[in-house]
């Protein structure tokens, strides 16, 4: 047990990382076993800006898993700690048969960022597959976001939809690869100040990304670019950007 | 003198065969009785999150040669008789881990096929 502490407390201390057995750039049903410890490191990066992320999860029962983020950002040239987040995934259905399972969870997101934007709590339903050779995840979420600095941002919806694909025969013993075509969006209402809508707010986007989930026993890498197709009125384009994840199950 | 060498065989031979006898029942003793348990594990299709199941079936007292068939979709493993544990407790492990429970065996293993292993 002091091992595993000890082990937990080097991690924190020195990896950041985010959840490899979910969407690269959305979410999935999947949830930690009972009394397992899940860390991970998730890095992102694209031509102006490096980010990082470490998460920790707890398994606190077969259904519920409590997830911790520290992500990490650079910001004006500086890099530091964004903020902090506490997310909770209950699944609340499992229907499972030989080689296949259907799941569906329920995830609550508290987003605490570091810079004075307003604290963003999100809820989401995720439901997908995973069999010996087809995956899919469909997710849709609303973020409500709470004014900082005197002024209410506007609130956003989130869908992603991803399907997976494994070519090959899969052996517990041996490394394992899936290939994942992602698509993910956003939709956001527009902002207030003091009261009004501003009119230069609100909008859409849309991307798509391919990525991999490689993993080996309890030990995950998952990694894919995102490349930004769509997006309307005032909501920003989603940049051309690359994502690794690498999670551990202990 | 050809009676006392007959007695002396005799003697040796009762010793050798009341002395391999007892060896015999020595190790049938020592040898406790193996179980090899099967279940059928529903929703087994990702080695990710199949660790889970290793990590719960790892854990059970005595459990000896855990093996997971992902294709066949059931996990295995060898346990003494005396340590056996309930198709609850496994049922239970199975669930903990994030999977769904089913047909659960238990067969002896016999004592030849032990030593032959």
């Amino acid at each position: 047990m002091k091992k595993r502490i000890f082990f937990l407390l080097l991690l924190w201390g020195v990896a950041y990382a985010a959840q490899a057995h979910e969407p690269l750039y959305g979410f999935g049903p999947h949830v930690l076993f009972k009394g397992g410890f899940a860390p991970h490191l998730t890095l992102k990066w694209n031509q102006n800006e490096f980010e990082s992320e470490y998460a920790l999860g707890y398994g606190l029962t077969r259904n519920w898993t409590l997830i911790a983020e520290l992500p990490w950002s650079t910001t004006d040239g500086e890099y530091r700690i964004s903020g902090t987040g506490l997310r909770s995934k209950y699944r609340f259905w499992l229907k499972a048969g030989k080689g296949i399972s259907h799941q569906a969870s329920l995830i609550t997101r508290l987003e605490m960022p570091a810079d004075g934007r307003g604290s963003l709590l999100s809820m989401a339903v995720t439901t997908g597959q995973e069999a010996l050779h087809l995956y899919w995840f469909a997710s849709a979420g609303y973020g409500l976001r709470m004014g900082g600095n005197g002024s209410a941002p506007g609130h956003r919806m989130i869908y992603n939809f991803s399907i997976g694909y494994r070519p090959y025969k899969v052996n517990y013993y041996k490394p394992d690869i899936v290939f994942f075509l992602e698509s993910s969006g956003n939709v956001f209402a527009r902002s207030s100040e003091n009261g009004q809508n501003s009119e230069e707010s609100g909008g859409g986007n849309f991307a798509l990304a391919p990525s991999f989930f490689l993993t080996y026993r309890n030990y995950a890498l998952r990694g894919g670019i995102q490349y930004g197709l769509w997006n309307a009125a005032y909501a920003p384009k989603i940049e051309r950007n690359f994502k690794l994840t690498l999670e551990v199950h202990i | 003198m050809k009676y006392r060498i007959q007695s002396y065989s005799f003697l040796a031979l009762t010793w050798l065969t009341l002395f391999l006898l007892s060896d015999t029942r020595i190790h049938a003793q020592e040898a406790p009785q193996k179980v090899f348990v099967r279940m059928e594990v529903d929703g087994l299709s990702c080695p990710f999150c199949t660790y889970g199941l290793e990590k719960k079936l790892k854990k059970i007292d005595g459990a000896k040669e855990v093996f997971i068939d992902l294709q066949a979709g059931e996990a295995t493993f060898i346990v003494t008789k005396d340590k056996q544990p309930s198709k609850e407790k496994l049922e239970k492990i199975v669930k903990d881990a994030g999977f769904v429970p089913g047909k659960i065996s238990f067969s002896e293993i016999k004592a030849k096929k032990e030593d032959e292993r």
